[in-house]
């Protein structure tokens, strides 16, 4: 009874006081009044002298390209005002077509990036071009001998004209390409294989069968044609149909891995073994393979038989042998063999003029290390790159460079690197400057600036010709002086603006200028060369295969990080919250590993606690501790760990410091992409990991489904129950007019997640945190759910998940204010203002696709302001704190549709509206439109037997289809 | 001795003309924003905004006959209307007027390349997106939503740019816009267009009278 009373009282207590009400009451009302502001009066600047092409309120895009690893990708690149806000691929580029991937389409966050480095610097204090001009252009008596540059490798023949010139002016010095992580076939393959550098190009159009060793051919980021043409053969119309047939080993989930038929999981030492034993299934002969076969075990003796037979029954020239850039020259040359042997090569393997010549470097980084060391060198320009933080450990490179007189940093950031060397000079952004590139084709493609450089920087050909001595005439200049020579002009750098113009040929410009706005030359692939192989080469790499230790208990795999890359993109925001496409983990690198491992390594409990932390564990290699939290995944190979680079950064770039740890440190010269010699130890500390997806089983449901072509072909309406007319309470939608609608291709998505980032820079979606992320509130309208079946937790399936647009949408009744309605021409729409974020509709979303604004992000979270708010949509509203928000299928590019057609008189034809993931997707895995447009392939696909709505029979009626993964394994491999 | 305990008579009239003026204020706190929000005040209507040049329309429109869309050409062809350029007014006061110490702004702004900073009159708020093409090529007269700027000497707003405004036309253009097809005419048009639209559906654009038409 007392503790009755005593509860009561403290309840009175807490309850408000009349006069404590009344006060809150008088003070709202008063706060209501005093925000009730009239508009504020705006001013409008109109421009001075208006630029012809541009009109205000109004988008131009322009064609340019973007290096990745130094190839070029062909781009679209929207602006406004001046301003570039969206990039696209160039649907007219040969190489490319029109796709993009995660970092061109981040690329437009870096130009606007608030941590960029803005002007000079020495030694950390403020300083002018005029006096590095000075340090560089000097004449120097000694030929160079104690001048080095350091730069990435790079297919710009700008750049490599300006190298030359360097090389004229100061014949000794010396000039080093260095990259941290391997992009391309290693140094030195094609030169044992053919006795000269070449390039390989995959045509995978008529490869019936292609296996990838450790290849993540589908998820390369500059070649992005080999998506795009492995899914056009992926995509299934019938039963009858023949897609390809993938098959993939690998450590770690890859983009390429996760869409494999066949998928082998082995540490990445293995590889190579495994193809060893494969070309002694193919018929190769040497001794060495005696020595192989015992190493092998049962799983993969049936793997690689199944695999020969499979290979031997096809016919010449249609299948295909890839090795990963990141696996060892003998095996590169093991797989060109095989592919000789199984008639591929000339067919499905092409091989060219090397498109980055790399060639032509005087040292590698080891030599320039070595001196450096010595105090040989007095001038070192780095450019671009970040050794400091990126070199392997062994080689100490921040030691090294303390070495040097002058050493001076051109780049974007203030880094690692720069903080090391004695001046800081800010490097202009690929979109601020004129220059050239080639695509992995060979194709020539030309960068054209979208904007004035923001700050007082400059490009690398403008360094380089300062240092080669030559003429400040401009990159466009010189630009045109170097495409005047394919006809013979006569232009040099060294004549006046007045002479070259005088002796610019009318035919040339025109063909400059038409180069200029279509971004590329024509015809300007490199010609297949018909090399003349070495049939001993085979034999040789079986041999130096063979030789290797067997692999130890534990292997460490370096990866380049699928969403920052080599570290280079660190601190862009929405590549920092970028799910990775298998894990779905957000800001942090993890100690990737599978289960079996993590319990034979002793992890306690490597599933996350309540809290959603995660267990540490130490790696040790070479001497040196990483710590880091270890994540299970069930896709990873056993008796291998695997770790991203690129995480760690420990530069000036705000973002991206103490995000992760630096794997790098692990990695030692003859150790650069896996290491065998790791220990582990398993920490009691935990620390919590952002994932956006935390279960991944289906637990047969049918979300994704997934089955395989004979399947397909025995129950080929499989997918009838997940479609169709449904009984309904609710009036019927059957609207007259265009209704747009979406039909996405399970069979063809391979998570790279390219559409996640478009769709983010196209609807101002912002970033929210690593903290945020972990209370489940990340933004993304679009996300892409990654499952596994119940019986096989090792394999992928991806499914793009976006608002389903349903036609008797469950959001809309529930709404008490009606802030989502339905559009008479089939969308879910949204209206900010009228939402009072009660967030019933997210509730009632069976596809839980709404994000709620917990906050204004804008001003919440400090990664979504400074200069990168230049980069937002004007056509789409930045949404405030207390609305809800999700995918509107890119409304204001319908709108713009819809009236640019009504002023043209006509109606909106098929393939006028592109959504920004539909023009992203590097496989077309995307298709979107109205279904009045009845030819499309969008429609098409909707009508196929085995397309299908995700939780049909929720009776929504989603606009969105998909088409089910069907995969067509290998029978003799089938479980 | 009653009347210790007894009102006066007029109490009862005080009562009666309280409680009426109560129920006077009742209604008046509602019916007084009702009637604010619409009047020109609180639409902005009622004032002339100065601009940085006195600059007079009813020369440059009744007198010199220059059409609207000679300086406003974003009109029809983009979203935004836009403020002619500082060298759209030096292309004729280069020439004439060239001395006027009125255009002394202009010529200031020419030479300085700095631009002149015009008030904005018609201040849409930033959710509603709003194109002019679509509007001009469809036959809406500037006048209809702008008013006979030709005959304001500053200009002000006329109309109230609020969304019954807009809606108000979009539900029914054929009774606004002269020629503007009415429904059952544009059903007629589609029949003779070999589309794949029903006979009976209107040739509006679906979108005409949706939340997305506007707010994005």
């Amino acid at each position: 009874m007392h503790d009755h009373l005593v509860r009561l009282r403290s309840q009175r207590e807490q309850e408000l006081s009349r006069r404590q009400f009344l006060q809150l009451v008088a003070a709202s009302g008063a706060l209501t009044a005093a925000g009730c502001q009239p508009n504020p009066p705006e001013q409008i600047l109109p421009y001075v002298k208006r630029p012809l092409a541009l009109l205000p309120g109004e988008s131009t895009s322009y064609a340019t390209s973007l290096l990745i690893d130094g190839y070029a990708t062909g781009l679209l690149v929207a602006t406004r005002e001046g301003r570039p806000i969206k990039v696209e691929g160039n649907p007219s580029h040969p190489a490319t077509q029109g796709a993009s991937h995660i970092f061109q389409q981040a690329a437009v966050l870096q130009l606007y990036d608030p941590d960029r480095a803005k002007s000079v610097l020495q030694r950390g204090a403020p300083a002018t071009w005029n006096a590095l001009d000075a340090l560089l252009g000097a004449e120097r008596e000694d030929r160079g001998e104690r001048l080095r540059v350091l730069l990435e490798p790079t297919s710009s023949a700008l750049v490599h004209r300006q190298l030359a010139a360097l090389r004229q002016r100061h014949p000794r010095a010396k000039i080093a390409f260095y990259a941290p992580t391997p992009s391309s076939t290693p140094h030195g393959v094609s030169e044992r294989l053919f006795g000269t550098a070449l390039d390989a190009h995959y045509a995978l159009d008529d490869a019936e069968l292609i296996v990838s060793l450790d290849s993540d051919l589908l998820g390369c980021p500059y070649a992005l044609g080999y998506a795009r043409a492995f899914a056009a053969g992926r995509h299934i119309e019938t039963p009858g149909s023949t897609p390809k047939r993938l098959y993939a080993i690998e450590a770690a989930m890859s983009d390429t891995g996760s869409i494999a038929d066949h998928r082998l999981r082995r540490p990445s030492s293995r590889v190579a073994l495994l193809a060893a034993a494969l070309s002694g299934r193919l018929g190769l002969r040497a001794s060495a393979l005696d020595a192989i076969e015992p190493r092998l075990d049962a799983e993969e003796r049936s793997f690689l038989d199944a695999l020969a037979r499979d290979l031997r029954a096809r016919p010449p020239g249609r299948t295909l042998i890839v090795a990963g850039e990141r696996q060892p020259p003998a095996l590169h040359v093991l797989a060109h063999s095989l592919n000789a042997q199984l008639g591929n090569l000339g067919q499905g393997v092409r091989f060219t003029q090397p498109v980055l010549a790399q060639h032509e470097a005087d040292q590698d980084i080891s030599g320039l290390v070595r001196e450096l060391d010595a105090g040989a060198v007095d001038r070192l320009l780095i450019a671009g790159i970040n050794p400091v933080y990126d070199a392997t450990a062994d080689l100490n490179f921040a030691r090294a460079l303390s070495r040097v007189t002058h050493s001076i940093y051109l780049g974007l950031y203030a880094n690692e690197t720069a903080e090391r060397c004695g001046w800081l000079a800010p490097l202009s952004h690929c979109f601020e400057t004129w220059g050239d590139g080639r695509a992995y084709d060979g194709t020539l493609s030309f960068t054209q600036p979208l904007i004035r450089p923001l700050y007082a920087t400059r490009s690398l050909t403008e360094v380089l010709s300062v240092l080669a001595g030559q003429p400040q005439i401009g990159d466009r200049a010189r630009l045109r002086v170097a495409f005047g020579e394919r006809w013979n002009e006569g232009l040099t750098l060294q004549m006046s603006e007045a002479e070259r113009v005088q002796h610019e040929r009318p035919e040339v410009t025109r063909a400059f200028e038409a180069a200029l706005a279509s971004g590329l030359v024509p015809n300007t692939a490199f010609a297949i060369e018909k090399p003349r192989l070495d049939r001993g080469a085979a034999a040789e790499a079986v041999q130096r295969i063979a030789a290797q230790p067997l692999a130890a208990e534990l292997e460490l795999d370096f990866l380049r990080s699928p969403t920052l890359h080599d570290g280079r993109f660190a601190n862009i925001s929405w590549l920092l919250e970028l799910p990775e496409p298998s894990t779905k983990l957000t800001w942090d690198n993890a100690a990737l590993m599978s289960p079996k491992t993590a319990r034979a390594l002793g992890i306690e409990g490597a599933e996350p606690n309540e809290q959603g932390e995660y267990p540490l564990v130490e790696l040790v290699r070479a001497g040196r501790t990483l710590r880091v939290p270890a994540l299970c995944v069930p896709t990873h190979a056993d008796h291998s760990i695997s770790i991203w680079l690129g995480y760690g950064r420990q530069g000036a770039e705000r973002l991206a410091s103490g995000v992760g740890v630096n794997a790098y440190v692990l990695r030692t010269s003859d150790a650069q992409t896996f290491a065998s010699d790791v220990r582990v130890h398993p920490l009691s500390e935990r620390q919590p990991l952002a994932i956006t997806q935390l279960h991944k089983d289906m637990h047969d449901r049918p979300l994704a489904l997934w089955t395989t072509l004979a399947e397909f072909q025995r129950e080929p309406d499989f997918t009838a129950e997940h479609k169709g007319p449904l009984p309904s309470l609710l009036p019927n939608t059957n609207l007259p007019g265009q209704q747009w609608a979406m039909t996405i291709d399970l069979g063809m998505c391979t998570g790279c997640s390219a559409c996640v980032v478009a769709c983010q820079a196209e609807n101002n979606v912002p970033v929210v945190g690593k903290e945020e992320v972990r209370r489940g509130r990340a933004m993304h309208w679009l996300r892409i759910d990654a499952y596994h079946t119940h019986d096989d937790p090792t394999r992928v399936i991806h499914q793009p998940m976006l608002c389903q647009h349903c036609e008797k949408a469950p959001c809309e009744y529930v709404c008490p204010v009606n802030a989502t309605e339905h559009s008479p021409d089939g969308l879910n729409e949204m209206v900010y203002n009228r939402c009072v974020g009660t967030r019933f509709c997210s509730n009632n979303c069976p596809y839980k696709v709404r994000r709620f604004n917990w906050y204004n992000w804008y001003s919440h979270e400090s990664a979504n302001q400074g200069s990168v708010e230049l980069q937002r949509n004007p056509e789409v509203t930045v949404r405030q704190r207390g609305v809800m928000e999700k995918c509107s299928y890119c409304v204001q590019r319908i709108r713009r549709a819809e009236i640019t057609a009504r002023n043209e008189a006509r109606e909106i034809g098929p393939g006028e509206v592109v959504t920004a993931c539909q023009q992203a997707c590097p496989t077309r895995a995307i298709h979107f439109g109205s279904l009045q447009h009845r030819d499309t392939t969008m429609v098409r696909w909707r009508q196929l037997t085995h397309s299908y709505a995700v939780l049909h029979e929720t009776g929504a009626r989603p606009r969105t289809m998909y088409l089910a993964r069907i995969d067509n394994p290998n029978p003799e491999l089938a479980t | 001795m009653s009347s210790l305990y007894t009102f006066p008579r007029w109490s009862d009239t005080v009562l009666r003309v309280a409680l009426l003026g109560l129920a006077l204020l009742a209604l008046s706190a509602v019916v007084g924003p009702w009637i604010y929000v619409r009047t020109p005040y609180n639409q902005e209507r009622a004032f002339e905004i100065a601009q940085p040049v006195q600059f007079d329309h009813r020369h440059h429109v009744r007198d010199d006959g220059i059409e609207c869309l000679y300086c406003h050409s974003g009109a029809e062809r983009g979203a935004s209307a836009g403020i002619p350029a500082t060298e759209v007014c030096m292309g004729c006061h280069s020439q004439v007027w060239s001395k006027s110490a009125l255009l002394a702004p202009v010529r200031a702004s020419f030479f300085s390349d700095k631009p002149l900073a015009w008030n904005r009159v018609h201040d849409m708020p930033d959710f509603v997106f709003f194109n002019h093409s679509v509007h001009v090529k469809n036959g809406v007269q500037c006048q209809q939503c702008h008013g006979d700027v030709a005959n304001m000497p500053l200009v002000h707003k006329v109309e109230s740019l609020t969304m019954g405004f807009c809606l108000d036309c979009h539900q029914h253009p054929e009774q606004r816009v002269p020629g503007f097809p009415a429904p059952v005419e544009q059903a007629a048009l589609w029949q003779v267009r070999p589309g794949t639209r029903a006979p009976d559906a209107p040739v509006l654009s679906n979108s005409l009278m949706t939340c997305s038409a506007c707010h994005r």
